[in-house]
């Protein structure tokens, strides 16, 4: 199940598995077989218009053949949330566009994901909401657990 | 620094174009729309690094901050008139000791960021996106251009709520209230601008429409608009303040004023005031000091109440749709 913790203002998430870059993470620990995986083919193509020819070699759009560091770093989140599932990733890298694939993540397999904006979810979905335990069916209750969340401002 | 600056960030591959209007600029959007790119194309050619073809014209000093916070915040301190631009990786973006050292400078400053920053006033008009508008002017080169997430245009919808939302309970909220009641209309406040998205999910039977400073709402404006989203009939009206609208209404004249209202931007210093509202405010206040409309944000003026000058706001809100102009059809 996809678990969010919401995370709003000055103060972020101290855990030692949370991974604030996620740009950064990715041009320092990616594997190459991660590359073999027919989900990422299919995020990388979807969120970057982007084709993966091998794990070296990606062609895009507007650059040409690409190195896998070059990806958006929206779809660098969504290989790591994907890849390495113990990790906590900030998906305020990702844009509305990554949403269904969230989703489509935390349908597979257990996935926590920190979230400081009101990404757009298309019902139905399961989420667990990390903040208050509860878990939610609706955006109207995703909405309302995000204005549950205190601004940090200290 | 004042006025409007226009930045052209370009590459054999890609073009930008940013107009900005104001101290604070937000980019944020779908992700592979180009806004790290941007950064790093502005960062390397700041650096020395790019070589021919890569090119940044602005008529102001470009900069682009990064790594560890003293570092970038004694940086910041160090720059002047000069256009800051800061990518969403950077984790000082978020914090209070840089918020305070942005409202401090006189720099114009744009962060891509999809995360609300709540510690800075920034205007509803100043967050964008950036869009792949194709081939710029047969080159090579893929163009990407700003449009406005929440842009400024009139639905020509006719809003009829049942109860008008403020920010809070100070002047505004007293005129709004009146002008409700001679329509049997509730008005009530959210109890800051933070709460407005809060009350809004918390009272979803009602019609409303939420009456927020635009100027400095911009951190809030995407929670506000995804609680209005799920009722129809809902609706928010951003001017720049209360205080412009006075100022815009005709209740206030004086020489000059007229010319300031249409081009704000021209006469407003980002070093001064950290936000539009901030300006409309003082500018009310110094032009009523010692008169009969002596201005106070806390509390309104009774001057400000007369029939006639509640008239002249609520036209401002006819003029927008709010409320339907006597004679029109129901």
């Amino acid at each position: 199940m996809l678990s969010i913790i919401f995370n709003r203002g000055t103060k972020d998430i101290e855990d030692a598995n949370y991974v604030f870059s996620p740009d950064t993470y990715f041009k320092y620990n990616y594997e190459e077989e991660w590359f073999e995986d027919e989900l990422v083919k299919e995020m990388v193509q979807d969120v970057d218009s982007s084709v993966v020819m091998s794990a070296h070699a990606i062609e895009s759009p507007v650059f040409g053949i690409i190195a896998p560091e070059r990806l958006s770093g929206g779809v660098k989140a969504l290989i790591i949330m994907y890849k390495e599932p113990n990790l906590i990733v900030n998906a305020s890298a990702c844009g509305n566009n990554c949403a269904k694939w969230i989703l489509e993540i935390g349908r597979r397999q257990d996935i926590t994901i920190r979230l400081g904006y009101e990404m757009e979810f298309s019902e139905p979905f399961d989420i667990c909401v990390k903040n208050s335990g509860n878990v939610i069916h609706s955006y109207f209750e995703f909405l309302k657990e995000f204005q549950e969340v205190e601004i940090f401002e200290g | 620094m004042k006025g409007s600056i226009k930045v052209v960030v370009s590459t054999k591959k890609l073009r930008y174009e940013l107009n900005l209007r104001r101290n604070i600029t937000i980019i944020q959007g779908d992700s592979a729309s180009g806004k790290t790119t941007l950064i790093q194309i502005m960062g390397d050619y700041l650096s020395g690094r790019t070589g021919p073809g890569t090119e940044v014209v602005c008529d102001k000093k470009c900069a682009v901050l990064s790594g560890d916070s003293e570092s970038a915040i004694s940086r910041l301190r160090l720059l002047t008139e000069t256009i800051v631009f800061v990518d969403e990786q950077e984790r000082f973006l978020h914090s209070k000791a840089f918020a305070k050292a942005v409202l401090d400078s006189n720099c114009y400053f744009v962060f891509i960021t999809r995360d609300g920053l709540n510690m800075l006033p920034y205007s509803v008009n100043e967050i964008y996106y950036l869009k792949n508008s194709g081939y710029y002017q047969n080159t090579r080169q893929v163009y990407n251009s700003m449009h406005q997430v929440y842009p400024e245009v009139e639905t020509g919808e006719k809003m009829e709520p049942s109860l008008v939302l403020t920010e809070d309970s100070n002047a505004g909220f007293e005129m709004y209230k009146a002008i409700c009641q001679n329509r049997n209309i509730s008005c009530d406040f959210a109890g800051g601008k933070s709460n407005v998205a809060k009350y809004i999910l918390d009272n979803r039977d009602e019609n409303i429409v939420a009456i927020v400073d635009g100027a400095a709402f911009g951190a809030d404006m995407q929670s506000a608009m995804h609680a209005l989203k799920l009722r129809k009939g809902c609706h928010i009206w951003t001017p720049e303040s209360f205080e412009f609208l006075i100022l815009q209404s005709g209740i206030i004249e004086a020489e000059g004023l007229r010319k300031i209202m249409e081009e704000p931007g021209e006469f407003i210093e980002s070093g001064e005031y950290g936000s539009w509202e901030r300006f409309f405010t003082w500018l009310l206040e110094e032009l009523t000091k010692n008169t009969i409309y002596a201005y106070s944000k806390k509390k309104l003026n009774s001057s400000y109440l007369t029939s006639g000058n509640v008239e002249k706001i609520m036209r401002m809100m006819q003029k927008v749709g709010l409320f339907a102009i006597e004679g029109d059809e129901p």
